[in-house]
Protein backbone atom coordinates (compact mmCIF):
# COMPACT_ATOMS: atom_id res chain seq x y z
CA UNK A 1 0.00 0.00 0.00
CA UNK A 2 1.53 3.16 -0.86
CA UNK A 3 0.06 6.83 -0.01
CA UNK A 4 -0.27 10.54 -1.04
CA UNK A 5 0.08 11.77 2.26
CA UNK A 6 3.42 13.89 2.18
CA UNK A 7 2.86 15.01 -0.78
CA UNK A 8 -0.76 16.33 -0.14
CA UNK A 9 0.65 17.85 3.22
CA UNK A 10 3.43 19.72 1.54
CA UNK A 11 1.21 21.12 -1.33
CA UNK A 12 -1.35 22.06 1.47
CA UNK A 13 1.50 23.33 3.54
CA UNK A 14 0.32 21.49 6.73
CA UNK A 15 2.66 20.47 9.48
CA UNK A 16 3.22 16.44 10.20
CA UNK A 17 1.88 17.69 13.88
CA UNK A 18 -1.16 19.44 12.56
CA UNK A 19 -2.28 16.96 10.55
CA UNK A 20 -1.77 13.94 13.46
CA UNK A 21 -3.70 16.77 15.83
CA UNK A 22 -6.26 16.75 12.91
CA UNK A 23 -6.89 12.82 12.58
CA UNK A 24 -6.20 12.19 16.37
CA UNK A 25 -2.96 10.26 16.42
CA UNK A 26 0.41 10.65 17.73
CA UNK A 27 2.81 12.92 14.88
CA UNK A 28 5.06 9.60 15.12
CA UNK A 29 2.25 7.88 13.85
CA UNK A 30 2.37 10.29 10.02
CA UNK A 31 5.68 9.68 9.59
CA UNK A 32 5.53 5.96 9.91
CA UNK A 33 2.55 6.46 7.35
CA UNK A 34 4.77 8.46 5.03
CA UNK A 35 7.43 6.48 4.92
CA UNK A 36 5.39 3.53 4.25
CA UNK A 37 6.38 1.74 7.58
CA UNK A 38 2.86 1.21 8.45
CA UNK A 39 -0.61 1.06 6.80
CA UNK A 40 -3.17 3.36 8.34
CA UNK A 41 -6.27 1.31 9.21
CA UNK A 42 -9.84 2.24 7.68
CA UNK A 43 -10.53 4.20 10.05
CA UNK A 44 -7.57 6.53 9.86
CA UNK A 45 -7.63 6.42 6.35
CA UNK A 46 -11.03 8.19 6.22
CA UNK A 47 -10.54 10.55 8.54
CA UNK A 48 -7.38 11.69 6.58
CA UNK A 49 -9.29 11.57 3.26
CA UNK A 50 -11.73 13.63 5.13
CA UNK A 51 -9.10 16.26 6.16
CA UNK A 52 -8.05 16.16 2.68
CA UNK A 53 -11.56 16.33 1.17
CA UNK A 54 -10.88 13.34 -1.31
CA UNK A 55 -11.29 9.91 -1.65
CA UNK A 56 -9.54 7.09 -0.08
CA UNK A 57 -8.48 5.72 -2.68
CA UNK A 58 -7.22 9.11 -4.48
CA UNK A 59 -4.84 9.00 -1.06
CA UNK A 60 -4.01 5.41 -0.27
CA UNK A 61 -3.03 3.38 -3.60
CA UNK A 62 -3.48 -0.01 -3.35
CA UNK A 63 -0.09 -2.06 -4.97
CA UNK A 64 -1.42 -5.18 -5.60
CA UNK A 65 1.80 -7.00 -6.47
CA UNK A 66 3.42 -5.45 -3.00
CA UNK A 67 0.63 -6.96 -1.19
CA UNK A 68 1.15 -10.34 -2.66
CA UNK A 69 -2.36 -10.88 -3.65
CA UNK A 70 -3.07 -13.05 -6.48
CA UNK B 1 1.26 -1.40 30.32
CA UNK B 2 -0.80 -4.52 30.40
CA UNK B 3 -4.30 -2.57 31.71
CA UNK B 4 -3.28 0.23 28.60
CA UNK B 5 -3.31 -3.03 26.44
CA UNK B 6 -6.21 -4.73 27.08
CA UNK B 7 -8.25 -1.60 27.98
CA UNK B 8 -10.80 -1.15 25.32
CA UNK B 9 -9.47 2.64 23.23
CA UNK B 10 -11.79 5.35 24.65
CA UNK B 11 -13.69 7.74 21.74
CA UNK B 12 -13.91 10.91 22.98
CA UNK B 13 -11.82 12.80 25.56
CA UNK B 14 -14.56 12.59 28.01
CA UNK B 15 -14.57 9.09 27.77
CA UNK B 16 -10.70 8.68 28.36
CA UNK B 17 -11.64 10.68 31.43
CA UNK B 18 -14.22 8.35 33.15
CA UNK B 19 -11.52 5.46 32.06
CA UNK B 20 -8.92 7.39 33.80
CA UNK B 21 -11.34 7.55 36.49
CA UNK B 22 -12.28 4.66 36.77
CA UNK B 23 -7.96 3.07 36.79
CA UNK B 24 -7.71 5.07 40.14
CA UNK B 25 -9.65 2.19 41.43
CA UNK B 26 -7.47 -0.37 40.07
CA UNK B 27 -4.38 1.62 41.25
CA UNK B 28 -6.08 1.64 44.64
CA UNK B 29 -5.99 -2.13 44.96
CA UNK B 30 -2.33 -2.29 43.32
CA UNK B 31 -1.70 -0.09 46.96
CA UNK B 32 -3.27 -2.52 49.04
CA UNK B 33 -1.45 -5.43 47.37
CA UNK B 34 2.06 -4.02 48.31
CA UNK B 35 0.63 -3.15 51.40
CA UNK B 36 -0.66 -6.97 52.17
CA UNK B 37 3.05 -7.91 50.60
CA UNK B 38 5.04 -5.55 53.26
CA UNK B 39 2.25 -7.16 56.05
CA UNK B 40 3.55 -10.59 54.66
CA UNK B 41 7.04 -10.05 54.99
CA UNK B 42 7.06 -8.27 58.32
CA UNK B 43 4.86 -11.69 59.79
CA UNK B 44 7.47 -13.72 57.90
CA UNK B 45 10.06 -11.84 59.84
CA UNK B 46 11.99 -13.99 62.88
CA UNK B 47 8.95 -16.44 62.61
CA UNK B 48 10.94 -19.55 60.93
CA UNK B 49 14.47 -19.93 61.29
CA UNK B 50 17.11 -19.89 59.02
CA UNK B 51 18.57 -18.16 55.90
CA UNK B 52 15.25 -18.77 53.44
CA UNK B 53 12.74 -16.98 56.28
CA UNK B 54 15.11 -14.12 56.13
CA UNK B 55 15.68 -13.98 52.74
CA UNK B 56 11.89 -14.20 51.86
CA UNK B 57 10.77 -11.33 54.50
CA UNK B 58 12.99 -9.28 52.52
CA UNK B 59 11.75 -10.23 49.27
CA UNK B 60 8.16 -9.37 50.74
CA UNK B 61 8.97 -5.88 52.08
CA UNK B 62 11.19 -5.04 49.29
CA UNK B 63 8.65 -5.69 46.95
CA UNK B 64 5.99 -4.44 48.68
CA UNK B 65 7.24 -1.13 49.49
CA UNK B 66 8.19 -0.97 45.71
CA UNK B 67 4.30 -1.69 44.77
CA UNK B 68 2.81 1.17 46.83
CA UNK B 69 5.50 3.62 45.54
CA UNK B 70 4.35 2.89 42.20
CA UNK B 71 0.56 2.61 42.88
CA UNK B 72 1.13 6.08 44.90
CA UNK B 73 2.94 7.64 42.02
CA UNK B 74 0.30 6.16 39.13
CA UNK B 75 -2.34 7.71 41.12
CA UNK B 76 -0.65 11.35 41.15
CA UNK B 77 0.06 10.87 37.75
CA UNK B 78 -3.61 9.97 36.95
CA UNK B 79 -5.17 12.50 38.68
CA UNK B 80 -3.17 15.34 37.75
CA UNK B 81 -3.70 13.84 34.11
CA UNK B 82 -7.65 14.08 34.82
CA UNK B 83 -7.55 17.73 35.94
CA UNK B 84 -4.90 19.17 33.05
CA UNK B 85 -6.79 19.50 29.91
CA UNK B 86 -3.74 19.34 28.13
CA UNK B 87 -2.41 16.44 29.98
CA UNK B 88 -5.26 14.92 29.16
CA UNK B 89 -5.56 15.00 25.24
CA UNK B 90 -1.86 13.92 24.98
CA UNK B 91 -2.52 10.78 27.10
CA UNK B 92 -5.84 10.18 25.14
CA UNK B 93 -3.85 10.14 22.26
CA UNK B 94 -0.83 8.30 23.39
CA UNK B 95 -3.08 5.53 24.27
CA UNK B 96 -5.88 5.65 21.29
CA UNK B 97 -2.93 5.89 18.69
CA UNK B 98 -3.53 2.86 16.64
CA UNK B 99 -0.38 2.61 15.74
CA UNK B 100 0.91 2.66 19.49
CA UNK B 101 -1.75 0.39 19.88
CA UNK B 102 -0.01 -2.31 17.59
CA UNK B 103 3.02 -1.73 18.46
CA UNK B 104 1.87 -3.09 21.73
CA UNK B 105 0.03 -6.22 20.36
CA UNK B 106 2.79 -7.28 18.41
CA UNK B 107 5.45 -6.95 21.30
CA UNK B 108 3.02 -9.06 23.43
CA UNK B 109 2.56 -11.89 20.75
CA UNK B 110 6.77 -11.96 20.32
CA UNK B 111 7.60 -11.93 23.77
CA UNK B 112 4.39 -14.56 24.44
CA UNK B 113 6.38 -16.67 21.99
CA UNK B 114 9.44 -16.17 22.99
CA UNK B 115 9.27 -17.39 26.28
CA UNK B 116 7.20 -19.69 25.29
CA UNK B 117 9.86 -21.76 23.17
CA UNK B 118 12.07 -20.61 25.71
CA UNK B 119 9.89 -22.71 28.63
CA UNK B 120 10.13 -25.70 26.17
CA UNK B 121 13.64 -25.53 25.98
CA UNK B 122 13.97 -25.62 29.80
CA UNK B 123 11.51 -28.13 29.97
CA UNK B 124 13.62 -30.62 27.79
CA UNK B 125 16.70 -29.65 29.99
CA UNK B 126 15.13 -29.99 32.81
CA UNK B 127 14.44 -33.24 32.82
CA UNK B 128 17.98 -34.08 33.64
CA UNK B 129 18.49 -32.34 37.04
CA UNK B 130 15.27 -32.30 38.43
CA UNK B 131 11.54 -33.29 38.41
CA UNK B 132 10.28 -30.31 40.64
CA UNK B 133 11.19 -28.06 37.76
CA UNK B 134 10.29 -30.42 34.61
CA UNK B 135 6.72 -30.40 36.51
CA UNK B 136 6.77 -26.55 36.76
CA UNK B 137 7.50 -25.69 33.64
CA UNK B 138 5.24 -28.19 32.26
CA UNK B 139 2.33 -26.73 34.16
CA UNK B 140 3.23 -22.98 33.07
CA UNK B 141 3.49 -24.76 28.90
CA UNK B 142 0.31 -26.00 29.96
CA UNK B 143 -1.33 -23.13 31.47
CA UNK B 144 0.02 -20.99 27.95
CA UNK B 145 -1.28 -23.63 25.54
CA UNK B 146 -4.76 -23.76 27.66
CA UNK B 147 -4.94 -20.15 28.41
CA UNK B 148 -4.41 -19.38 24.68
CA UNK B 149 -7.67 -21.24 23.40
CA UNK B 150 -9.39 -20.27 25.92
CA UNK B 151 -8.98 -16.58 25.29
CA UNK B 152 -9.31 -17.42 21.70
CA UNK B 153 -12.83 -18.71 21.79
CA UNK B 154 -13.55 -15.35 24.25
CA UNK B 155 -12.73 -13.37 21.60
CA UNK B 156 -13.93 -14.98 18.48
CA UNK B 157 -17.20 -14.57 19.93
CA UNK B 158 -16.57 -10.74 20.33
CA UNK B 159 -14.65 -10.23 16.91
Amino acid sequence: MRNRIQELRKKRKVTQSELAEAVDVTRQTIISLENGKYNASLILAHKIAQYFEMQIEEIFIFDQEGENIC
Amino acid sequence: MLMKLFHKSAKTQEEFRADLAGRQKGFMLLLLAGAVSLAVGFFLNGRADGPQSEYLSGLYCGMGVGIIFASLLLLWKNYRTMRDAKKLREQWLKESDERNRALNEKAFFLIGAISFFVKYALFLAAGFFSMEVLTTLWGLIMFYVVGFVVIRKILERRM
